[in-house]
C-alpha cells in the first residue's frame, strides 16, 4: 500500500540540496570547533590571517615590489609612526611586506596542503580498497615518498626546475607548491589506507555490494564519507606543515624572489644581518606570525575529528 | 539445607544523573548455594552484567554501587565484598570468585601466549610457585577443559571461538575458586560448540563442587544448565524459582512473554505474539512496575507503588501483583 | 503439502559448486548443492559456521559465481550478465543492524540507495522508499526520513535494513540470522514483519539460522547444511521432528530447549567442523558420526530419499535407529 502523494510531496520538499546540506554541516562543524577554547583560538587566528590575506594589498601603505618603495636613506629603521614595523635593508616598509606575506603564505599553504590531501586520499583509497597488486604497487610508491628527505629533495627540485620557472604555472611559487605537494601526500595515504582496509570489510559495504553497487559507487558513497574526518584532520596538519615548509624553503633561498611570503621576509632579514644589528622588528613579526598560524591549524586539527561524526552534530 | 556461598542483598548500582542517581540495578537480592547453578536471565540493558561486575567490583568508571551488600562465604569466613578496597578485592578475585567474560576474544590478551596468561593467574594465588609447577598446572588446566596441553604456547588468535571460550574457563579455574560467574559464555558459538562448552561447565561443577552464576538472555541455555533461575527486567528481579517450575508455569507476564521467544520443537508451529514496545530507559523508568507499559495484564494498580518479590509457590517468587498465574507459557508447546 | 509445483521455483540449484582459493588451498565452500527455493515459501537453511550457508546466500544474490553445476533463476540459467538482474530481484537482510547500515547516511538515503543505483527518478524513488519504510513498520515515513541510524533502536535499524531491501521490490528475500543480534523481546516483532511481508508481497523467504526453534516456528521447508552440502532436506515438521541424518539428529538433540529432554548430552559430537579446505574422504561427516561404518569412510554420498515423501538425507544409513559402532576418525 503506497504512501499518499501528499507525503511524497512533503518529503521531496523537505530535502535540501547537497550543497545546502554541506554548508549547513560545515557551519555546524565550525560552531562545534569554536566551542572549545583551543578550537576558538585556532579559528580566530586563521580568520585573522585570511582577513590579512584578502585585505592586505589594500591596506598596505606601500607596494614592496614597486621601485618607488626603495628608500635607501631610511634603511633598517626601527618601527615608527611612518613605518609601523620599520624598514628593511632597502628602505621598504616592512608592515606592507608583512601584510602581503599573509597572502602568499596562506595561498601556498592551502594549495599545497589541499593538493597533498587529494592525492594522498585518492591513492590511499585505491590502495586500501582494491588490495592485491594495486595495493602493493601504491604502497611501495608511498613508502618511497614517505622517506624522501624534504630539504634535499626540495633543493633538487627547485634547482632542476628553476630554468623552466616561467613555463610552470605560478612561476617560482608554483615550483614550491609542487615540491610541497609531492613531499606531503604520502603521510595521508598511509592513514587513509589503514582506515579503508577496515571500512571495506564492514557489513554496510557488503550490503551495498549485494544491492548491486559498483566499485566506484562504494568508494564514493561509503568509503569516502567515512574517511573524510581523518582526511580533514590530516589536511589541516598538512596545510600547517606546508606553510612551514614554504617558509623553510624561502628561508633557504629557494623561494620566489619576486613574491613576499613571511618566509621570504625572514630570508631577506637574515641576509641583511638583521640579527647582528638587533633589528628585531624585521624577523620577529614574520616568525611569530608563522608560528601562530601553524599552531592555529594544529589546534583546529586537534578538535576537528571529534566534531564531525553524525552523533556530534546533534550535540 | 541452605549453604549459600554468595549472598547478594538489595544491590543498587547506578551513575550520577542531573537529579540524583540513575539506577541500572534497582534492588537485586539472591542467594547462590554451594555447588548450585543459578541462571540470571534477561535482555540487554536489564542490569544482569552490571550485577556481575558489581559483585566483582569491576564496574566501569562512571558506575558505582550505591547500596546493598554482597557476601562471599570462603574457607576463612564471610567476606563482605562491598566493603573491600581494590587491594582487598585482589585477594578474593580469581582465588574465591572468578568471571568468564562475554566475548572471549576481547578478554584475552592477543599478544600474550595462553600459557603466560593462565600462568599469571596462577601466580596471583601463589606468588612463590616455581616455573615447572606453574607450567604443569597450566597444562593440567587446559586438559581439564578439553584442550591439548601442547597448545599452551599458542596465542589466542590460533584458537577457534569455542576453544577460546574454554581457555577463558581454564583461566577462571586457575586459582580454584568456589564461585564462577559466566556472562553469556556461549552466545557467539555454534549450537554444537555451545553444547560442548555447557557440558564442560556441568562436568567441572560436579567434579569441583563449583557454584555457577550463569548470565544470559538465552532461557533455553538456562533451562539446560541451571537448577534455579532469576529473571531480570529493567534492573530488578521479577521472578525467581526452580528452572523447571518457572519455565513450565511462569508466574510473571514478562517471563511468559519471554518464553514465547524460545519455541519448542514439536510444539505449536506458529510465531509467538510480539512483546510490544521496548525496554525502558533507566533514566526515565515507568512508575510502579517497570513492565506495565508492555504488559498484557496491566491494570491501574500496576503503576502505583513498589513491586516486591512475593512467594507464589515452592521456593518460587514473583513480583507480579496478579501472581499466582494459571496460564502456561504463552505459545509454549506440549512435548 | 503441494505436489511437484507447477510454478517455476524462484531459484534452483543443481550440483552447485562454489570454490575459492585461499592461501593456495582450494576451499570447496559449496560442494554439490541441490536445492529449490520456491515462491511464497519460507525455506530455512540450518547449519553451523563453515557449512556454506553464507556462500549459498551470496551466490543466490549474485555476489558469487558458480564454479560448477547449475543455478537457475526464474527458470533461466544464470550467467555473468544475469547476476546483475539478480541483484534487483533478490535482496538480503543482514544479521547485525548495528553494522549493516552506514552510520553517516540518513534513513532516506539508506532506503533510496538501491533505487538510485538503478537510476530511478527522484519522485518515484521517494514514493517507493517511503512506502517501503511504512511497510517495514516505520510509519509515518516523515518521522524517520531524516534520522541517522544512531538515533534508532536495534529493532528500528533492522526495519530500516528491511525497508532498504524491500524498496527495489524483490521477488525473494534472503535473511541471514535476521534477529539474533536483537533483544529477545524485539525479535518477534521483526519476525512478524517478515512473515507479514511475505504474505502481502508474495515474497520468497530464505531464512538462514542456527536456531532450531526459530526454524520450527517460521519455516515451511528446512535444509540442513554441513561442509558445503545439503545433508538433509524436507518439510520443517519432517526434518525437525523425524530427522534422518545423524548430523541433524545431533543438532536437534543438543539444541537447548526450555523444556529439556533427556539424552541431549549423548548427542554431543566430538571435535569441531573440519576446515573446508581439507574435506574428509567418503562421507564428509563420517569422522564425527556416531553411526559411521566402513562404507562411510570410502564412498561419498549425496541426498537420497529417506523418511517422509519429499524428504532426503545424504547418508548411507539414515533413519531413527540407534547408533552403530563408531569408526575411528581419520585425521
Amino acid at each position: 500500500m503506497a504512501v499518499s502523494s501528499e507525503t511524497v510531496a512533503q518529503l521531496l520538499g523537505s530535502e535540501r540540496g547537497p550543497l545546502a546540506r554541506w554548508l549547513v554541516g560545515a557551519v555546524r562543524v565550525v560552531r562545534a570547533i569554536g566551542r572549545r577554547p583551543l578550537g576558538a583560538f585556532g579559528l580566530i587566528t586563521i580568520a585573522i590571517v585570511v582577513a590579512l590575506a584578502l585585505l592586505g594589498p589594500a591596506l598596505a601603505p606601500q607596494d614592496p615590489l614597486a621601485s618607488s618603495s626603495f628608500d635607501f636613506a631610511n634603511r633598517m629603521q626601527s618601527p615608527s609612526s611612518a613605518h609601523w614595523l620599520g624598514t628593511d635593508e632597502s628602505g621598504r616598509d616592512l608592515f606592507s611586506q608583512f601584510l602581503l606575506g599573509a597572502r602568499v603564505s596562506l595561498i601556498v599553504g592551502l594549495v599545497a596542503g589541499i593538493a597533498s590531501a587529494v592525492i594522498g586520499a585518492a591513492v590511499g583509497i585505491c590502495a586500501g580498497y582494491f588490495g592485491g597488486w594495486a595495493d602493493r604497487g601504491l604502497t611501495f610508491l608511498d613508502d618511497w615518498f614517505l622517506v624522501l628527505p624534504f630539504v634535499p629533495f626540495a633543493v633538487l627540485m627547485a634547482a632542476l626546475l628553476q630554468d623552466d620557472a616561467e613555463s610552470i604555472p605560478g612561476g617560482q611559487t608554483g615550483i614550491i607548491v609542487l615540491v610541497l605537494a609531492i613531499t606531503g601526500w604520502a603521510g595521508t595515504t598511509r592513514i587513509v589506507r589503514a582506515q579503508v582496509l577496515s571500512l571495506r570489510e564492514r557489513q554496510f559495504v557488503e550490503r551495498a555490494r549485494s544491492q548491486g553497487a559498483s566499485h566506484v559507487w562504494i568508494m564514493r558513497r561509503h568509503i569516502l564519507p567515512n574517511v573524510m574526518p581523518i582526511v580533514w584532520a590530516n589536511t589541516v596538519l598538512i596545510v600547517a606543515l606546508s606553510v612551514l615548509g614554504e617558509a623553510g624553503l624561502s628561508y633557504f633561498g629557494l623561494g620566489d624572489p619576486d613574491s613576499f611570503s613571511w618566509g621570504t621576509v625572514l630570508y631577506n632579514g637574515f641576509q641583511a644581518g638583521a640579527i647582528n644589528q638587533g633589528a628585531w622588528w624585521y624577523v620577529l613579526p614574520p616568525g611569530i606570525a608563522i608560528t601562530l598560524f601553524v599552531l592555529a591549524f594544529f589546534a583546529v586539527g586537534q578538535v576537528i575529528d571529534e566534531s564531525s561524526t553524525p552523533q556530534a552534530r546533534r550535540l | 539445607m541452605s549453604d549459600p556461598v554468595l549472598t547478594v542483598d538489595d544491590l543498587h548500582v547506578g551513575y550520577p544523573g542531573e537529579e540524583g542517581d540513575i539506577e541500572i540495578v534497582t534492588g537485586v537480592s539472591f542467594e547462590l548455594q554451594r555447588g548450585e547453578a543459578l541462571g540470571l536471565a534477561g535482555e540487554s540493558g536489564c542490569g544482569k552484567t552490571t550485577t556481575a561486575l558489581a559483585i566483582m567490583k569491576l564496574l566501569a568508571p562512571g558506575l558505582r554501587q550505591i547500596s546493598g551488600t554482597v557476601d562471599l562465604q570462603t574457607a576463612n569466613g564471610v567476606v563482605h565484598l562491598q566493603k573491600r578496597t581494590e587491594r582487598g578485592m585482589r585477594d578474593v578475585r580469581w582465588t574465591e570468585i572468578s568471571l568468564v567474560f562475554q566475548g572471549a576474544i576481547g578478554a584475552l590478551d592477543p599478544v600474550q601466549r595462553v600459557s603466560r596468561q593462565i600462568g599469571d593467574a596462577i601466580r596471583l594465588h601463589d606468588p612463590e610457585a616455581d616455573r615447572t609447577a606453574v607450567r604443569e598446572r597450566v597444562k593440567e588446566l587446559l586438559e581439564r577443559v578439553g584442550i591439548s596441553g601442547e597448545r599452551a604456547s599458542q596465542y589466542p588468535h590460533e584458537f577457534s571461538g569455542g576453544m577460546r571460550q574454554r581457555v577463558m574457563i581454564a583461566l577462571a579455574l586457575a586459582c580454584e575458586p568456589e564461585v564462577i560467574i559466566a556472562d553469556e559464555p556461549t552466545t557467539a558459538l555454534d549450537v554444537m560448540t555451545q553444547a560442548q562448552v555447557l557440558a564442560l561447565l556441568e562436568e567441572l561443577r560436579r567434579d569441583l563442587g563449583l557454584a555457577l552464576l550463569l548470565i544470559t538472555h538465552d532461557l533455553a541455555v538456562i533451562a539446560e544448565t541451571c537448577e534455579r533461575v532469576a529473571v531480570m527486567y529493567a534492573g530488578s528481579i521479577v521472578e525467581t524459582g526452580p528452572t523447571d517450575a518457572v519455565f513450565a508455569v511462569p508466574q510473571h507476564p514478562y517471563t511468559q512473554r519471554l518464553l514465547g521467544a524460545f519455541p519448542l520443537v514439536g510444539g505449536e508451529r506458529a510465531l509467538p505474539p510480539a512483546i510490544p514496545g521496548t525496554p525502558p530507559d533507566p533514566a526515565d523508568p515507568p512508575s510502579g512496575c517497570r513492565f506495565h507499559p508492555r504488559c498484557h495484564l496491566a491494570r491501574e494498580a500496576c503503576w502505583h507503588g513498589e513491586m516486591a518479590l512475593r512467594p507464589v509457590g515452592d521456593d518460587h517468587d514473583s513480583a507480579c501483583l496478579f501472581a499466582p498465574l494459571q496460564q502456561t507459557a504463552v505459545a509454549g508447546g506440549v512435548r | 503439502m503441494p505436489l511437484a509445483s507447477a510454478v517455476t521455483p524462484l531459484a534452483e540449484a543443481r550440483g552447485l559448486e562454489v570454490t575459492f582459493r585461499r592461501r593456495g588451498r582450494v576451499v570447496r565452500a559449496l560442494d554439490g548443492v541441490d536445492l529449490e527455493w520456491r515462491q511464497d515459501e519460507v525455506l530455512g537453511v540450518v547449519g553451523e559456521s563453515g557449512c556454506g550457508k553464507t556462500t549459498l546466500a551470496r551466490t543466490l544474490l549474485g555476489l558469487e559465481l558458480p564454479s560448477a553445476g547449475e543455478l537457475r533463476f526464474e527458470g533461466e540459467v544464470l550467467d555473468r550478465g544475469g547476476t546483475r538482474t539478480l541483484r534487483r530481484k533478490v535482496q538480503m537482510v543482514f544479521q547485525d543492524p548495528y553494522q549493516s547500515l552506514n552510520p553517516r547516511m540518513r534513513v532516506s538515503e539508506l532506503v533510496q540507495e538501491p533505487l538510485r543505483m538503478q537510476g530511478m527518478p527522484r519522485g518515484e524513488r521517494i514514493l517507493r522508499a517511503a512506502t517501503a519504510l511504512e511497510d517495514a513498520g516505520l510509519a509515518p515515513a516523515e518521522r524517520f526520513w531524516h534520522r541517522y541510524p544512531f538515533e534508532l533502536s536495534g529493532g528500528q535499524r533492522q526495519r530500516v535494513a528491511i525497508a532498504s531491501a524491500l524498496a527495489p521490490e524483490p521477488a525473494g528475500l534472503v535473511c541471514d540470522e535476521p534477529v539474533s543480534a536483537l533483544d529477545v523481546s524485539v525479535r518477534a516483532q521483526v519476525l512478524h514483519l517478515l512473515l507479514g511481508l511475505r504474505r502481502a508481497r508474495g515474497l520468497a523467504l530464505l531464512l538462514i539460522t542456527h536456531d532450531i526453534g526459530l526454524a520450527w516456528s517460521l519455516c515451511d521447508r528446512v535444509a540442513v547444511m554441513y561442509l558445503g552440502r545439503v545433508v538433509e532436506l524436507g518439510t520443517a515438521a519432517d526434518v525437525l521432528e523425524r530427522p534422518q541424518h545423524p548430523y541433524t539428529q545431533a543438532l536437534i538433540a543438543v539444541a537447548p530447549s526450555t523444556r529439556p529432554r533427556p539424552g541431549g548430552r549423548a548427542a554431543i559430537l566430538e571435535g569441531e567442523v573440519p576446515d573446508a579446505s581439507r574435506l574428509p574422504s567418503g562421507c564428509r561427516f563420517h569422522p564425527r558420526c556416531p553411526r559411521a561404518r566402513e562404507r562411510c569412510a570410502e564412498e561419498d554420498v549425496g541426498p537420497r530419499p529417506s523418511g517422509a515423501a519429499g524428504q532426503t538425507a545424504a547418508c548411507w544409513y539414515p533413519g531413527m535407529e540407534r547408533p552403530v559402532r563408531a569408526v575411528a576418525p581419520t585425521a
